[in-house]
């Protein structure tokens, strides 16, 4: 496996979506590649950064909802 | 559709809308859905039907804010995100401190990125969903996904202060 073709499934492994027929030429690459170690790196990284940004969502969105289009809160929405 | 409801909450928020603006979306596509509900062919998956309407809601929004000139950046405000639980203030700020550049990260990002790394990062689209909901290849939603992803990394590398995304 290439430098390019590593990175380009790297995300797919960070989001344990790599098909099971290519993690062993992947795992293979990242053991002797530094480069790559160090793009897994960032990427893990990035992808945790991202799961820390968690917009608020008000508790009663759902019946506020509800109430706007006519609904009885738990009925349809 | 109510465990529905807060994802399209949580989607029109990182796409840039004010809590009141994504409520007031939330809304508009609740009714599109229900509106379109006929054309939504049972046992196709759903999400990328419910997230292609909630795109467009969110598009025709934006259309019409630019036409009526009253387009607002995005705002600015650390305590929109869920607040810290970490006992020390100074680590309360720092990840406030945090979210507030991830949201800057992702909200500069071209329209398509932002949309393709949402979709894919937040709420666990495949390749071929969000290909479905943006029109595209699955080649292409990958490329987006790939260049969003590298774009927030170095934005988040930059040291603070600047605001041009290399």
């Amino acid at each position: 496996m290439t430098c390019p073709e590593a990175r380009s499934i790297l995300i797919e492994l960070l989001y344990r979506e790599l098909p099971a027929g290519q993690r062993p030429a992947l795992t293979a690459h990242l053991d002797r590649c530094r480069a790559c170690q160090g793009a897994r790196r960032e990427l893990e990284a990035t992808v945790a950064a991202l799961d820390r940004w968690t917009p608020a969502v008000p508790r009663d969105l759902h019946a506020r909802l509800a109430a706007a289009l006519g609904l009885r809160s738990g009925n349809c929405l | 559709m109510g465990r529905h409801a807060a994802a399209l909450f949580a989607f029109f928020r990182r796409l840039g809308c004010s809590p009141a603006g994504a409520e007031d979306l939330v809304q508009t596509a609740v009714v599109r859905l229900y509106q379109t509900r006929r054309r939504y062919q049972s046992g196709r998956p759903f999400r990328p039907w419910l997230y292609g309407i909630a795109w467009r809601v969110w598009r025709d929004h934006q259309r019409r804010a630019r036409r009526e000139r009253r387009q607002a950046p995005p705002e600015e405000e650390p305590l929109e995100e869920v607040p810290s639980t970490a006992p020390d203030p100074f680590q309360r700020a720092q990840e406030a401190q945090e979210q507030t550049r991830v949201r800057q990260a992702v909200q500069r990002l071209p329209a398509s990125q932002r949309l393709a790394l949402i979709l894919r990062h937040y709420h666990g689209l495949t390749y071929e969903e969000l290909a479905r909901v943006q029109g595209v290849p699955p080649g292409t939603a990958k490329w987006r996904v790939h260049q969003a992803m590298a774009t927030v990394r170095r934005y988040l590398q930059r040291p603070q202060g600047g605001s041009r995304v290399p």
